[in-house]
């Protein structure tokens, strides 16, 4: 089967009209939401950027742990065939065979420092920082003391999204373990963005959706005004250290950013439009986490941005999803294989089958972004990486965390294998994906030494063509 | 606010952060001899409640605009979400702030009752035309014939007319436009259209296969006419099924255009607009260099927004602007000038400013500003009269319900799940009923009855409806959409611990956590800090029958066990007073067979204390000086938008005392306002 992906229902408010969201709570009129072209277009003019994305599921995956089998990984490390794979029904995996000549299934990478009191927590962290987990904030609020790889890709390429990378998310904002994944630096988390729609009018970055042809130089004008006002700001006395780091992020945030001109589908664009706001419900998460892979794809596509992370669920994925018409417990019951989020409860009958599935799942869903860029022809240029912030549900175990690449990123990766490392520091990985998509050492040399310092630096030789 | 949830808690070291004083000290002044005040922020992003509100009254929207909505989140922090420490801007923000106050500036100028109300020194009558549009497909005032909503606009498929009334305040010419788009039948013909007024056809034009502007000039008298669409050439070819269709996706009539840029308003009049409104914004006067600089941006307006009206481009330009300003999206703290004592006092306008985004979420009013052009609040005896008429307003209860909702969690009770076989009273409506109780209890014992922590913790009423009358056993409401004080039952259940929101929200779906209640209890009633619980945590055993959860809970985490000092001592105790309490929140005298047994002992300060029940529990938490301080500390956490410190402690005393004498949280909030925490802020370098 090529793909497991179910649409499912999608949840919007009752009686949606177009009048009601175009107006504000007061009947103010605010937007005129369409473009004025209705043809998607994306850019498809080969250029050569590079780009990587990064699409987190939580609760670690059904691979060999704590007397369960592995069902997971292909069979045996070495080449990876699509037909070898395709045949290796009872893996996750085989999902996604088609794109075994490009893909490379790690095992054996590990998060090497421990956590602060809370699993999930301290496993976000790591997932894509490879830094140390802080002791304030502790617990399920600790934070990582370091930048994360989408960062610090996107901040080496400053012409693309202001050097940002999109941070997207989707899942419930319960005050409990939200966006757990990208960092500015040690302590610095970025939000993340939980609905396609505001990330879409964010990139796109005209009001009304009204072409104006004073628009860009009304903001350099601007911009220039509010530069020298935060100026003043930042030089007067007595400021606290956070009022000093917030102005300066903010002085940084000050810029004439591109704007996104290719678009999606108009159909799909008013769907978002419509679902807004609704992507908190259990129902709506996979069809907002295939939106904002549609955003992705489009935004590598048309060169807008170079590095991004997709969140899927918050940090201990409580999600309920409907799988082949069932409703399933929350995932994080599910990967704790009882009917609660702490260590006592019910056992849940079928757990491992139900998480196995749920693995399926995401394998579909990461399956939706790389046809995505394959179709804007960007998969080549770029390196997608399905990761968890677990190794497995049981043991919350931070060996073995699976990270699936598929893309070469422009013939710099030797894809098409599975790899079990043994326990290589995660590290290395980000030094060798960031190496890949075009990011150099100060020296002009490969990137060698991106994580926490007192890891060992390096690459992971085998991943480089 | 995060509130944070130990699962299993078997670690050592745990004294529960009681290093800390309980109880007020005794005999001295306590700002004579306080600790130096704590470092704190100088710019405080509003939040974006607040961004919310200050635009509506800065601006005189009728309602909120709604545009926060969309503005990226901010991830979660310490103390509340007002934490200045914890608020910033973002790349993704700016952008966000961008297009709203280009978007809220649109609004303004396009508007001519807004615009009038906005920038009343402009002296022009016709500065903005009046301006209708329609959108077809969700318009009930239209009439068609031969037509019908596609969902894209309204589409003419025959021959026929599309008919709107308006109804004109001001006679004068007036900008018809339409939009349409048409299919053809296979001869790459396309529909005529002739647009129409009262009638009389006042232009034709063909459309094309992609949506196209058509605007045509007309004068028009004041009163009722009626727009006219027509489609005059219909055709279908049977053979391919192709159709030659004409659809409308808006109307759009503008005006009246005659006198359009009329230039007669001047630097007088652009002047005095800033110094109201980018005052306003900033909240505070302008100095003169200020006053030039936001000229110099008028002056730009001209030439960056182009309309031909310079004044209004102006304004138009300078509301992009301001609503971006750092002065406007910040709470700034200007002061750096110490007093005698070593602190800097805040000014009149910076203590506006701050008690009104506390007390009532928004930006000063008009009072306000004036209190603070006569320097009155810098008295702290003024202040306190300011803050006390401030909670008298109906504007002060959302942001007294923000904070019980943020210190309470109420959020989460959109997670609370039950076994629905087990507890036939639960359904999906429940958790929302419970989280209502808590903030109509809030409202009723802080606003009605003017009543204290302790009665917050410890009334003999609530505020129900039939559902949670029933769960509670009392008389209640005759339905569920009618909320009415109760009266408990004196022996089952005292204030806001006994309500559903705490037991049922502190529970599995069959089963009490005595642990997360525990927890809930230390951290945020009596702000004990409970360590994170070691990684691999042991399970609970499974139940067993005639086991009650007690003694599962107690005998993997109790006495002579590896949790022994965090949950022996400090979490199970306050946990198992609520055991007489099931999943749901109802009152039970046996678990699982066997007695309930609600007893314990705790040190509560420096004090030992026991109970046999739940009630007596919430009777020495309500009476002992920790939770009134825990309390308080929350409040100043609140107030002053940042984390307490060990230096507040004794800056809290005389609150405490008060309270603890039986002060009304009204006033407890009004002491606050009035201390130097409040008023003044520490004395620092830049690092």
């Amino acid at each position: 089967m090529r793909s497991l992906w179910l649409p499912g229902p999608l949840v919007v408010p009752a009686n949606p009209s177009r009048r009601a969201v175009l107006r504000g709570a007061g009947g103010v009129a605010l937007a005129l939401p369409f473009l004025e072209s209705l043809a998607p277009r994306a850019r498809a003019d080969g250029g050569d950027g590079r780009y990587a994305v990064f699409v987190r599921q939580a609760n670690g995956v059904t691979q060999a742990d704590d007397g369960e089998p592995d069902s997971f990984w292909p069979q045996a490390t070495g080449v990876l065939t699509a037909s070898g794979l395709a045949a290796q029904t009872d893996r996750v995996l085989s999902e996604l065979s088609v794109w075994a000549p490009k893909m490379l299934a790690l095992k054996g990478i590990k998060f090497n420092f421990e956590s602060s009191g809370c699993g999930h927590s301290g496993g976000g962290n790591q997932c894509l920082t490879a830094a140390q987990v802080s002791s304030d904030p502790s617990g399920a609020e600790s934070l990582a003391m370091g930048e994360s790889i989408d960062n610090f890709i996107a901040r080496h390429f400053p012409d693309h999204n202001g050097g940002e990378p999109l941070t997207l998310y989707t899942g419930p904002r319960n005050d409990y373990i939200e966006e757990v994944l990208s960092y500015r630096g040690p302590l610095d988390l970025r939000a993340a963005e939980d609905d396609p729609w505001n990330a879409y009018k964010r990139m796109v970055g005209l009001p009304d959706f009204t072409p104006d042809p004073l628009l860009d130089k009304r903001r350099v004008a601007v911009n220039d005004v509010l530069r020298e006002q935060l100026d003043a700001l930042r030089a007067s006395p007595k400021l606290s250290s956070s009022d000093v780091r917030r102005l300066d992020t903010h002085l940084e945030a000050v810029r004439e950013f591109e704007r996104l001109t290719c678009e999606l589908a108009q159909d799909e664009l008013q769907m978002m439009m419509l679902a807004s706001g609704q992507g908190t419900l259990n129902e709506n998460r996979v069809t907002f986490a295939k939106w904002h892979m549609d955003l992705i794809a489009l935004a590598f596509a048309c060169d807008f941005a170079r590095a991004a992370t997709l969140q899927i669920g918050d940090g201990n994925d409580a999600t309920e999803f409907t799988i082949n018409g069932q409703l399933l417990p929350s995932f994080h019951f599910i990967s704790h294989r009882i009917y609660s989020d702490g260590a006592e409860g019910e056992a849940i009958e079928g757990a491992y089958e139900m998480h196995n599935a749920i693995d399926r799942l995401f394998a579909g869903m990461f399956d939706h972004l790389l046809s995505r860029l394959d179709e804007h022809g960007v998969l080549d240029r770029s390196v997608a990486v399905w990761c968890n912030d677990l190794g497995n549900g049981p043991s919350h175990s931070y060996d073995d965390v699976p990270f699936i690449l598929v893309g070469e990123a422009g013939g710099a990766l030797n894809t098409g294998y599975f790899h079990d490392f043994g326990g290589v520091t995660n590290n290395k990985l980000f030094n060798s994906i960031a190496t890949a998509v075009g990011v150099t050492a100060e020296d002009g040399g490969p990137v060698t030494t991106f994580g926490d310092p007192s890891l060992e630096p390096g690459l992971i030789d085998e991943l480089m063509a | 606010m995060r509130l944070f949830y130990a699962l299993l808690l078997l670690g050592v070291g745990c004294d529960g952060g009681r290093a800390g004083k309980d109880a007020p000290s005794e005999g001295r002044d306590s700002e004579d001899e306080a600790a130096a005040l704590p470092s704190s922020p100088r710019v405080y992003r509003l939040t974006h409640d607040q961004w919310e509100r200050a635009t509506q009254d800065l601006l005189g929207l009728p309602e909120p605009s709604g545009l926060s909505s969309g503005f990226i989140g901010d991830t979660l922090s310490e103390g509340f979400e007002n934490n200045g420490d914890a608020l910033l801007v973002s790349s993704e923000l700016f952008r966000d702030y961008q297009l709203a106050a280009e978007t809220l500036a649109g609004m303004v100028v396009n508007d001519v009752a807004l615009y009038k109300a906005v920038v009343p020194q402009d002296p022009r009558e016709n500065v903005i035309p009046d301006e209708w549009r329609w959108e077809v497909e969700s318009d009930t005032s239209a009439s068609y014939d031969n037509g019908g909503v596609d969902g894209v606009g309204w589409m003419l498929w025959s021959d026929g007319t599309l008919s709107v009334p308006v109804e004109l305040t001001r006679a004068g010419t007036y900008t018809y436009t339409a939009r349409v788009f048409s299919s053809d039948c296979g001869d790459g013909v396309y529909a005529d259209v002739e647009l129409a007024v009262d009638g009389a056809v006042v232009h034709s034009f063909v459309a094309t296969a992609d949506y196209a502007d058509t605007a045509v000039e007309v004068s028009l008298s004041a009163g009722s006419h009626t727009l006219g669409v027509s489609f005059t050439n219909d055709c279908y070819d049977e053979g391919s099924g192709r159709d030659r269709n004409l659809t409308i996706d808006w109307l759009n009539l503008y005006g009246p255009i005659d006198g359009l840029g009329d230039t007669s308003a001047g630097e007088a009049e652009a002047r005095a607009w800033i110094i109201d409104l980018v005052g306003r914004a900033y909240r505070r006067p302008l100095s003169d260099e200020e006053i030039t600089a936001w000229l110099a941006v008028f002056d730009q307006g001209a030439e960056l927004v182009g309309s031909g009206d310079a004044f209004r481009d102006g304004v138009q330009l300078v509301l992009i602007t301001v609503l971006q300003s750092p002065s406007f999206l910040y709470r700034i703290e200007r002061s750096t000038t110490p007093d005698a004592a070593g602190v800097i006092p805040l000014d009149d306008y910076e203590l506006a400013s701050k008690l009104s985004f506390a007390l009532w979420g928004t930006m000063p009013d008009a009072w306000l500003f004036d209190l603070a052009a006569k320097g009155e609040l810098s008295d702290p005896e003024t202040l306190r009269e300011v803050a006390r008429a401030m909670l008298t307003d109906a504007r002060a209860q959302p942001a007294v319900a923000d904070f019980h909702a943020q210190l309470l969690a109420l959020d989460q009770t959109v997670n609370i799940s039950k076994d629905a076989e087990r507890f036939p009273l639960f359904s999906s409506s429940l958790p929302g009923w419970m989280r209502e109780e808590a903030e109509r209890f809030v409202d009723a014992v802080i606003f009605e009855d003017e009543g204290g922590v302790q009665e917050l913790l410890s009334a003999d009423f609530t505020v129900a409806n039939r559902t949670l009358a029933q769960l509670y056993g009392v008389a209640g409401p005759a339905d569920d959409d009618t909320w009415a004080r109760v009266a408990l039952n004196p022996a089952e259940r005292a204030g806001l611990l006994t309500q559903g929101w705490f037991l049922a929200g502190n529970a599995d779906s069959t089963t009490p956590s005595p642990i997360h209640r525990g927890v809930f209890v230390n951290k945020q009633i009596l702000c004990y800090a409970i360590p994170e619980p070691p990684p691999n945590v042991t399970p609970l055993p499974a139940s067993e029958e005639g086991v009650t959860n007690r003694d599962r809970v107690e005998a993997h985490t109790g006495e002579g066990t590896c949790g022994e000092v965090c949950h022996g001592t400090l979490i199970n105790p306050p946990g198992f007073a609520f055991e007489g309490y099931d999943a749901i929140g109802a009152f039970r005298t046996t678990d699982n067979g066997a007695p309930v047994d609600a007893s314990g002992t705790f040190t509560l300060g420096a004090e030992q204390v026991s109970w046999t029940t739940g009630v007596q529990f919430v009777g020495l938490v309500a009476a002992h000086a920790q939770s009134h301080r825990c309390y308080a500390t929350h409040w100043l956490e609140y107030l002053l938008a940042r984390p307490a410190t060990d230096a507040d402690e004794d800056r809290l005393d005389p609150v405490v005392t008060a309270s603890l004498g039986g002060a009304s949280i009204q006033d407890l909030i009004v002491e606050l306002v009035a201390s130097e925490s409040f008023r003044a802020r520490a004395d620092e370098v830049s690092p």
